[in-house]
């Protein structure tokens, strides 16, 4: 489903962010990508989703190169980013309209869709509200619906549960393990250890934009828990 | 002290880049950022020079009608307090009250009368540098006529100080009450942009009562004078302070505008939380239930997404869309004043031909200063991750874009040209290049807009002011605007023996293989800038 190759990016003025970074995500994998602040896991995740330019390597969605077919690309990927700035002159109902307009999704599958989402993050009550009056976990949740609204094949999210009420989190997470159910794969960045070792089926760990450890959760963590390994990995030059 | 300074210091560098330009490790950036330095160092000369001439005109024709001089620093002071006013209510949302980095700063362990005074002085500074660059040329206009004594220049300097101040409490009052007002609205933004609209228009009003001066043409000193006085009052105080060296009239002007301001600076700083709570403050009714949902084609939720954010910044609406109700209003009054009243006042003149040749230019240099899609790259912000990350390409995008600045200008020009063709007299071929000239120009400038914002995006603003008013494209595109209508007038005057209305077809077909010329780089070059953001 995503495969990336010899993936590398350097910033303006030297700074090389990612370092012919490959992995490959399968269908139904929820993946989960991890490293200390600076690693490489934002930049890596920006390129997936055809934000951010890249020089070197390549990265598949589904067989199609972001490079050659961005917006083939896009339209079987979704995007929530750790800080989801959404158009606050919008109300959170015109956004998902938006979204779904984009996306091509019709009509009664975009109501439904919506209202399933929207009630089980309970959020539908503040649809009609503007977006400018969100708080951060609310604008976290609209940006979970409008991802799932058109069911992507690829979910690519950073930081997700940063935010989130508890139940929000557990919704979330109940809602990856249904996608991934359906034949779509899941590439997320996180912070928190616990949620990736229990939810995630394989794991990559990213130090000073390389790769530095990517398998199945099991391979990865060996015998010892995933914290323990993630700070061997990172304190040891 | 050094709290506000390091405030204000701040601030400034955040203005045009200049951050950017001092740490930016990309030479081209810091090239790019240095020539637009220097261009806008030409420009303020240049305008300088233009007011100079401007005022060494006036200063001629008042000369010559035996009227007093005194009129001249009088009417520029004047000027100069209504469109501070005008442009600082704008700023009031946004650069004074609910300003995006208001969380960091109030959670700082700094004085809330600090936070304020800081961004008094920000407003203060600009209003202070554009009546200084109107009125330091009128002066000395002034005084290479009439020799004032030594004593006039600090009078001058100490009155040029105390301008801007009762401008400034005004509009931060009418900022307030208009947000306040439109606040009550489900539709707010719509209701702020109709009352800025008409403040603007009741200012512009004021500015051009003529009838006194038609009327009282006898005594234009004094018609002139008392018109002036109605804008604003102070103005006879500043001139009897500057021209008479009157000390009394000095002390009343720079007290009365000084101990105001103290007095405003106190009750904003003291109800500075408050207001910005009341400003801030968003409706949150929570009841909605899903209800059934419209469809609609990719482009056109695109085109309607960029509507609403338009509408939604009443700055921006005003900034970009004054010139297309200007362009309205003043066909509307050439078809209620009958031009023909000009003509028996201007016997030498052929008026009525003149205004037919020329008002399709005219049409143009208002087009030219409406440009939206010159900050709409930039007013993406934060959001512009949605727009990348959404499966539309980048042309989807720009034609969105150019399609909101096309909606208000393409009616503005239909019913300008209608209202002006009855008014004129004009014929078909006379009218059709009065609605196409303009047309093809309006479409110019929306491609040169956004080409332009895209060479000069600015996503880190924290105010809407700062892309909207503040930008380089914004100032590059005005400036093209404007000498573009100039300069497509030019062949007028030089092929005088050519049809005018050919000319203008010309013109129009000019602008338009300009158009096919931009869209092609826009495709390529711009859709290239657009993926490096």
């Amino acid at each position: 489903m995503l495969e990336i190759k010899q993936l590398s990016k350097t910033y303006k003025g030297g700074k090389r962010a990612v370092d012919r970074l490959s992995l490959k995500v399968e269908a139904g994998d929820i993946f989960g990508f991890i490293g200390h602040n600076g690693a490489g896991k934002t930049t890596t995740i920006r390129a997936i989703v055809g934000i951010m330019d890249f020089e070197e390597g390549e990265i598949y969605i589904n067989g199609l190169s972001v490079k050659q077919n961005p917006v083939e690309c896009k339209k079987i990927t979704a995007y929530i980013p750790d800080n989801p700035d959404l158009y606050e002159h919008l109300t959170g109902i015109q956004y998902l309209t938006f979204v779904s307009d984009i996306y091509s999704v019709n009509k009664q599958t975009r109501e439904a869709r919506i209202k399933e989402y929207a009630d089980r993050l309970e959020i539908t009550s503040n649809l009609g509200d503007l977006i400018s009056s969100y708080s951060h976990g609310m604008k976290q949740k609209l940006a979970v619906i409008s991802a799932l609204v058109h069911q992507p094949k690829l979910l690519v999210l950073d930081e997700p549960f940063v935010g989130l009420d508890p139940k929000a989190a557990h919704t979330l997470k109940t809602i990856m393990h249904e996608l991934c159910q359906r034949g779509s794969a899941i590439f997320f960045s996180t912070h928190v250890l616990d949620v990736a070792e229990k939810l995630c089926n394989k794991i990559a760990i990213i130090k000073d934009g390389k790769l530095v450890a990517c398998g199945s959760t099991e391979e990865v963590r060996g015998t010892s828990s995933l914290e323990d390994v993630f700070l061997e990995l990172i304190d040891h030059e | 002290m050094s709290k506000c300074k390091q405030l204000v210091k701040v601030s400034f560098l955040n203005s045009f880049g200049i951050n950017q330009a001092l740490h930016s490790k990309n030479r081209k950036e810091r090239a790019k950022l240095a020539g637009f330095g220097i261009l806008f160092g030409f420009v303020a000369l240049s305008m300088l020079a233009v007011f100079f001439m401007y005022s060494y005109a006036l200063a001629d024709s008042l000369e010559q009608m035996n009227a007093s001089l005194r009129i001249l620093p009088a009417m520029m002071m004047a000027l100069c307090c209504v469109i501070s006013l005008v442009t600082t209510v704008f700023k009031t949302n946004g650069l004074l009250f609910a300003f995006r980095d208001y969380d960091i700063l109030m959670a700082m362990p700094i004085k809330t009368s600090t936070i304020v005074t800081s961004r008094i002085l920000m407003l203060y500074g600009t209003n202070l540098l554009f009546n200084a660059m109107v009125m330091v040329p009128a002066v000395a206009v002034y005084c290479l006529k009439t020799q004032p004594s030594f004593l006039f220049y600090p009078v001058f300097l100490l009155s040029l100080l105390a301008i801007p101040l009762i401008p400034i409490i005004v509009a931060t009052f009418l900022g307030i009450v208009i947000h306040l007002i439109s606040a009550r609205f489900r539709h707010s933004s719509l209701v702020s942009v109709a009352a800025t609209m008409l403040l603007l228009l009741g200012c512009m009003a004021l500015s051009f009562q003529t009838e006194n001066l038609l009327s009282n043409f006898g005594n234009l000193s004094m018609a002139v004078m008392d018109s002036v006085n109605r804008i604003y009052p102070l103005t006879e105080l500043f001139t009897q302070a500057v021209c008479d060296q009157n000390y009394l009239s000095l002390l009343l002007f720079v007290g009365i505008s000084a101990l105001l301001f103290f007095l405003y600076c106190v009750l904003v700083g003291r109800q500075f939380k408050k207001i910005n709570t009341i400003l801030t403050s968003k409706k949150s009714a929570s009841r909605y239930q899903v209800q059934s949902l419209k469809t609609s084609t990719p482009l056109w939720a695109l085109y309607r997404k960029e509507w609403k954010r338009y509408l939604s910044c009443s700055i921006y609406f005003i900034n970009t869309g004054f010139g297309a109700v200007l362009m309205i209003a003043a066909c509307a009054l050439l078809l209620v004043f009958d031009p023909n009243a000009l003509v028996e006042q201007m016997p030498d003149m052929d008026v009525l031909p003149l205004l037919r040749t020329l008002l399709p230019y005219g049409f143009c240099l208002l087009a030219g200063m409406s440009c939206s899609t010159c900050s709409s790259i930039s007013l993406e912000g934060n959001s512009l991750w949605i727009l990348k990350s959404l499966p539309v390409s980048a042309t989807a995008i720009f034609l969105s874009k150019a399609a909101v600045n096309l909606t208000f200008l393409l009616p503005s020009i239909a019913i300008s040209t209608v209202l002006a063709s009855i008014a004129l007299d004009m014929d078909l071929w006379q009218s059709l290049v009065l609605f196409f000239l303009p047309a093809a120009y309006s479409l110019f400038i929306s491609l040169f807009g956004l080409l332009t914002n895209l060479f000069f995006p600015n996503f880190t603003w924290k105010a809407e002011v700062n892309v909207v008013k503040q930008s380089i494209p914004v100032f590059i595109c005005m400036l093209t605007g404007m000498v573009g209508a100039f300069l497509s007038a030019v062949p007028v005057f030089v092929f005088s023996s050519v049809s005018p209305t050919l000319l203008a077809g010309c013109a129009a077909g000019f602008f338009l293989l300009l158009c096919l010329l931009l869209w092609r780089i826009l495709q390529t070059t711009g859709a290239q800038l657009l993926r490096a953001m």
